[in-house]
């Protein structure tokens, strides 16, 4: 079967892999998640991004080589209130970007805090990047780039300062976790297996169904 | 070679006799065949005739000198299946000529285009100062030398008079010279095909005299220009088509998938969303159907549009690789299972689960184990940005809109909740269904949660 669709496929676009992968962002309120995945899928920039709420749902899908990822993205929302949420979509998440302001150096703390706890409570495979968001206000910088790369060198971060209203590392900075990523356990199958990374979740799914579904 | 004689003269179609003059075969004719006129035998003699004449080509052709000459009176030949031989490409002979003489015309055309932006540029309307200006931009031909119109031979005198092509500089005569009115040689000139055509009355003051070859050059000139930005029905229709074709690849590849994961009795996918997309992908293959058999009979009922043998061909084929696309595409796809299979496939799956979680659960603490030493050999490495910038993401992402409904409630987990159902409702629509089961399993979870916090209170 599945050797079927993949010959009828026509223009060839969707050859090798397909893999899923659970993303999400974290950081302190108006450092520019949203910008930043508003960027990334759509390639826009808004000068006054609504604050999110609870947290905001996106996918995009990248060409890596032969495969294919598609990012689901999981934008939470910064304000302290949403902050019990956040658990819930880190929990599960192959990869996760914690953003800071470079030119406010209190959300810079806030993402250390935020890196402490996703190395404690996420998956412990998860791929951290850390992101100084803001670097076209290189001139009110108040994070150097040293400081926050050797933070990240670390900790074994991934790290970019990116720009959301230039575009610049915006790209890249998913790019680099796609590369990161593991794709090779399971993720295998044109997609129409479930991927390997979600296994333990659906199992998880199912066994709440059998007792949630009945109620 | 001496089996059929050479004859040549006023013979009789009939008996084959020489009558030596016209007048003699004429009579012989009516006299003797007039009444029994055999079509057939008029027609043997046609093709004897037919035969001859190709049989002195056969002669008179020295690269045809073949050795099997004589075999092709042979019969025997024509029996059996011949190979093509020894073949030969002239096309790029034919591409080389054919260029030559493109480039010809082309550097022609692009000389006169040169001359009238020239002409165009400070045009003078005083008729004697205009005149000047346009000879020192193209020199005239010394009209002694002609004494006829090159164009229909009529010799110049005190009625026709001679006149110089304004491009060219070429002679003709008044009924042999167009006309080129200043408002279109200014439209020539300008890059943009403009729509309105300009149909005034020339007079001579607001044109410029030109010989027929000048302007059968700016005339094709236009014509290609045109023919450049017109967007023929045709095309129209084949390029909806594609759009077609590829929303159905894209739903055919998430149907796929969904009906893989129902049959495996999997809660990934809603089972009536599946049917949905089921319905959807019937209604886009019919409209692929539509339009292929309106490509396929283009200009076939209607005989006033003349359709080529090779338009006809063409529309054919893509409709009937449209056609072949949709039975190839659609006998592919699984069918579904029904609501009663779909419950007992769930069912058999949660049993199975069951044990599986029990095994990872074990699993995972190992996993656990094992990882934490992953961790460490993650090697911070700085990604070669040169390398990356070519991979952009390759597809348009989703959004759902969350400024249509923003619920505002106190507790931020039900108002996340109110904005998955939002984006749940979204995905449906946009037959995101990945993202349906992934916004689907975080409403779960939300709702889990609050359950949690509830009962706790």
């Amino acid at each position: 079967m599945s050797n079927r669709t993949v010959s009828q496929r026509p223009n060839g676009q969707n050859q090798g892999k397909i893999c899923q992968f659970k993303l999400v962002l974290l950081g302190e309120s108006a450092v520019g998640k949203s910008s930043l995945v508003l960027r990334f899928v759509k390639g826009q920039f808004h000068e006054f991004q609504e604050s999110t709420i609870g947290a905001a749902f996106l996918t995009q899908t990248v060409c890596l080589d032969d495969t294919t990822v598609k990012f689901e993205i999981w934008d939470t929302a910064g304000q302290e209130r949403y902050h019990s949420l956040a658990p819930m979509y880190y929990r599960g998440a192959q990869a996760a970007i914690v953003v800071y302001d470079i030119t406010n150096q209190d959300t810079f703390g806030r993402a250390k805090t935020w890196v402490k706890e996703l190395q404690r409570q996420a998956s412990p495979n998860i791929v951290i990047a850390l992101a100084g968001n803001k670097t076209d206000l290189a001139n009110k910088r108040s994070v150097e780039y040293e400081e926050a790369s050797q933070y990240a060198e670390e900790n074994a971060l991934l790290f970019m300062e990116t720009s959301a209203k230039t575009a610049m590392n915006v790209n890249d900075i998913f790019l680099a976790i796609a590369k990161k990523l593991p794709k090779n356990d399971g993720n295998v199958g044109n997609g129409l297996t479930s991927p390997g990374s979600r296994r333990l979740g659906d199992a998880d799914g199912g066994s709440r169904m059998s007792s949630g579904c009945c109620k | 070679m001496a089996e059929i004689d050479m004859k040549e003269g006023f013979l009789c179609p009939i008996c084959k006799i020489d009558l030596k003059t016209m007048t003699k075969l004429h009579s012989h004719f009516h006299e003797e065949h007039s009444e029994d006129i055999d079509i057939k035998k008029i027609f043997k003699g046609v093709m004897g005739q037919a035969r001859k004449m190709i049989k002195q080509n056969n002669e008179g052709d020295d690269s045809f000198k073949s050795t099997n000459r004589k075999d092709l009176h042979n019969l025997e030949i024509y029996k059996t299946y011949q190979e093509i031989g020894v073949t030969r490409s002239h096309f790029e002979k034919f591409k080389e000529i054919r260029n030559r003489r493109l480039e010809g015309f082309s550097a022609e055309t692009n000389k006169l285009i040169i001359r009238l932006d020239k002409l165009l540029l400070n045009l003078p309307s005083d008729s004697n100062r205009r005149k000047l200006h346009e000879q020192t931009i193209v020199p005239w031909i010394n009209g002694e030398d002609v004494s006829r119109c090159p164009e229909c031979t009529k010799s110049f005198h005190l009625v026709r008079w001679q006149h110089h092509c304004r491009l060219c500089g070429g002679i003709m005569c008044r009924d042999c010279s167009c006309f080129l009115p200043i408002a279109k040689a200014e439209n020539i000139l300008s890059h943009t095909v403009q729509e309105n055509h300009i149909t005034k009355e020339t007079n001579y003051q607001d044109a410029f005299r030109i010989c027929q070859y000048c302007m059968n050059l700016l005339e094709s000139r236009e014509l290609m220009k045109a023919s450049r930005n017109c967007n023929p029905f045709i095309t129209q229709l084949y390029e909806q088509l594609r759009t077609y074709i590829k929303d159905l690849d894209k739903d055919a590849n998430m149907y796929q998938k969904m009906s893989l994961s129902l049959n495996e009795g999997k809660s990934t996918y809603n089972l009536f969303d599946a049917q949905e997309l089921w319905e959807k992908i019937m209604k886009l293959s019919e409209k692929i159907r539509l339009i292929s058999t309106k490509i396929a009979s283009l200009g076939v009922n209607n005989n006033s549009n003349e359709v080529s043998n090779k338009e006809l061909q063409l529309q054919r084929a893509v409709s009937s690789g449209a056609n072949g696309y949709i039975q190839s595409k659609i006998l592919s796809l699984p069918a579904l299972p029904s609501e009663e299979i779909y419950q007992k496939l769930q069912e058999n799956r949660r049993q199975k689960i069951q044990q599986e979680i029990k095994e990872q659960k074990s699993e995972e603490m190992t996993d656990a184990l094992l990882s934490s030493q992953i961790k460490t050999e993650y090697v911070h490495s700085k990604p070669t940005l040169s390398k990356f910038q070519k991979n952009i993401p390759v597809d348009e992402g989703w959004i759902p809109d969350a400024g249509s409904c923003v619920y505002h409630n106190d507790d931020p987990i039900l108002e996340q909740m109110n904005n998955i159902r939002n984006y749940i409702k979204q995905a449906r629509e946009a037959y995101k269904f990945d993202e349906v089961a992934s916004l689907e399993k975080n409403l779960r979870e939300l709702q889990e949660e609050y359950y949690r916090q509830q009962t706790i209170k």
